[in-house]
């Protein structure tokens, strides 16, 4: 089994971003948003490991554990935010919210 | 083990504080008045504030080094000068919050504990010496801030720009990761001085270097509201509850300036950013004047104090980003002056004029109704007297008229600029005085509101506390007490900035720990520095590779 090179690697994670990136941009639901982000973190995630198999060394996955981590605990704050407006609200669509729309 | 914990002992008394708050007020009847937490939150910064005095005072003395946890945090002049300023303005915002925040009908202790919290997240961001622990320190304080944004959970205003600020947020921090993990790929390490290290030799590709100054610097622009990533700023400012508005435009701006300089100073400076000499001051001294000229003409339209200030404080953000152009400039062109005490010095004013400015403008909050219109501001001076003269002094000061602090710190800051490259930044520095000039127009005209107009037929009701008279007074007296003793300040500020690790900074560190009786120093020093230096001799190719992911 031939190793997968880092160049490939590393341009998956750029595309996983950049889909993350076009998703916060363009979409209007809260929650497709959230995920979006999450996408971009997870891109993050997989450069730090390509970057870290490719020292030898295993600075990088601690980091990318490390956003594991965080990036649950902001889905947290994310998700009670969101459940925050929708009582307020009734929606979670960004364009009926009034600050958003700006 | 024990020295680490005695070194860091200003962050833990606030985490402690944060999980005692949570722990006890689970268990207190919802009947209970919670506004003790307010002194108690109040007493356990103060406490935090005293350690980290106590620790620049008596760390030498010790002979301990300033690095804690493996070098994850360093506890030197800079991050403790920062740790006490956060501290200040978190017990200022706790002093202030009580009565508000049971008007509002949200006064309960995780408001507190999350005040620690996000207190305990900008001390970590300062002191992190590697990216891990700033990464970790700039989430524990943004997500305790999105949360506070949105506290007051019945108010539209209040959730909405909590979600607003939440989703920028987050895609910030991504872009942030996203550099630093280029910059780990680059050097191959996360450490701020092994990462200066390994770019400093040559042969690192400039385009992916480019590329992660551009994302990490962008993210941290969107935290301290510099323009392109400022939209969220007056919306959440607004929608806040004014303490943590207060605490949002003193306390994060601070942390995550001093967070910036130190990441761009101690990780990217001098011979690690060879390369990008050129553009990057540029880059910096072109955004200071965009912000700083935005921010003010979209301040001088507000009708709403509140608002105003939000936008007062992007234009500051400007004058800040232009002192770092200092941290940023090229150290081998003749000329060179190392960056003084100036940012974190006009820091110190700004945070200490804003608190002033926001606990006054806390005082409208009566009812669980806010506004800060001119008709709520007309009559407070004669009304209200100390509120009054607490926010006519805070105006004087941001607008920077001579003898207060706003001004010697835009005069130190000019200094430190006209220093970089010998004075090619002449022309930043005329529009930073020109921009001062307008914004004395709308800091002035809140204080005609306040003094100079005829009484309305209904006087609005405040909020009358002690507490809060408790912080209106301490962020007064901050702001006379600087502005008498600016010397002082400057100096504390400049011994901080000297003190940030640079790879030139670890050699006269090194020749420090030569000196005998300094021996169980050495070793912890040496070391990162040997591991990285080792495995680039084993893989010299780090930078080679990568350019091949573009074909």
């Amino acid at each position: 089994m031939t190793a997968i090179p880092l160049a490939h690697l590393l341009i998956l994670a750029a595309a996983l971003f950049t889909l993350g990136m076009i998703g916060v941009m363009t979409r209007r639901n809260v929650l497709v948003m959230l995920m979006s982000v999450e996408i971009m973190l997870n891109a993050v995630n997989l450069t730090l490991v390509a970057f870290s198999r490719y020292h030898g060394w295993t600075e990088g996955h601690v980091l990318a554990f490390f956003i594991i981590a965080v990036a649950a605990a902001e889905a947290a704050v994310g998700l009670a935010m969101v459940l925050a407006v929708f009582r307020l609200k009734q929606t979670v669509y960004v364009d009926e919210l009034k600050l958003l729309k700006r | 083990m024990l020295h680490d914990l005695v070194l860091t002992a200003p962050l833990l008394i606030l985490l402690f504080a944060a999980l005692f708050t949570l722990v006890v007020d689970a268990f207190l009847p919802s009947s209970a008045n919670r506004s003790f937490w307010g002194y108690f939150g109040a007493a356990a910064s103060a406490a935090s504030v005293l350690a980290a005095a106590g620790l620049w005072k008596f760390g030498g003395a010790l002979e301990m080094h300033t690095t804690a946890f493996s070098h994850q945090l360093s506890m030197g002049p800079y991050s403790l000068f920062f740790i006490a300023l956060t501290g200040i303005c978190a017990m200022v915002t706790h002093l202030s919050s009580p009565k508000y925040m049971s008007e509002h009908g949200s006064g309960w202790g995780e408001y507190y504990a999350l005040l620690h919290f996000a207190a305990f997240g900008m001390g970590a961001m300062v002191a992190a010496e590697s990216l891990l622990t700033l990464f970790v320190g700039l989430e524990i304080m943004s997500m305790a801030i999105y949360v506070l944004v949105a506290i007051k959970r019945t108010s539209q205003a209040s959730v909405e720009a909590g979600m607003k600020y939440f989703i920028m947020g987050s895609v910030a921090s991504a872009f942030l990761l996203y550099g630093m993990a280029f910059l780990y790929g680059l050097s191959g390490s996360t450490g701020y001085l092994e990462i200066s290290l390994a770019l400093a030799k040559p042969g690192v590709n400039t385009l992916w270097l480019a590329l992660a100054v551009l994302l990490t610097s962008a993210a941290f622009l969107f935290k301290v509201a510099a323009v392109p990533f400022h939209m969220w700023t007056p919306d959440a400012y607004e929608g806040a509850p004014t303490p943590i508005t207060g605490l949002m435009s003193s306390a994060v701006k601070a942390a995550g300036f001093a967070a910036l300089l130190k990441f761009l100073y101690a990780c990217l400076g001098g011979p690690a950013m060879s390369s990008l000499h050129a553009q990057v001051p540029a880059l910096f001294a072109t955004i200071a004047v965009v912000t700083m000229t935005v921010g003010n003409l979209l301040a001088l339209t507000q009708k709403s104090a509140k608002r105003t200030l939000a936008y007062s404080s992007i234009a500051h953000a400007g004058y800040l980003l232009l002192g770092c152009v200092a941290f940023v400039a090229d150290p081998n062109l003749p000329g060179y002056q190392q960056p003084t005490g100036a940012v974190p010095f006009y820091l110190v004013g700004y945070a200490f004029a804003s608190l002033a400015g926001f606990s006054a403008l806390t005082v409208l909050g009566k009812g669980g109704e806010e506004r800060t219109d001119e008709e709520q501001i007309i009559g407070l001076g004669r009304n209200y007297p100390f509120a009054g003269a607490v926010l006519a002094l805070a105006m004087i000061s941001l607008a920077g008229v001579p003898p207060t602090l706003g001004f010697f710190g835009k005069l130190q800051l000019a200094r430190d600029v006209l220093g970089v490259e010998g004075g090619k930044y002449l022309p930043y520095i005329i529009i930073l005085v020109l921009n001062s000039v307008v914004s004395a127009y709308y800091y002035l005209r809140i204080t005609v509101w306040v003094y100079m107009r005829p009484e309305p037929k209904q006087t609005p009701e405040y909020i009358r506390e002690t507490s809060l008279q408790w912080a209106m007074g301490i962020a007064a007296v901050g702001i006379l007490l600087v502005g008498i003793l600016p010397q002082r300040a400057l100096q504390l500020g400049a011994r901080g900035v000297a003190s940030i690790r640079t790879p030139a900074a670890l050699q006269s560190l090194r020749y420090e720990l030569a000196k005998p009786g300094a021996q169980p120093v050495a070793q912890p020093v040496a070391q990162p520095v040997a591991q990285p230096l080792a495995k680039a001799a084993e893989a010299p190719a780090p930078v080679e590779a990568k350019p091949a992911a573009e074909n």
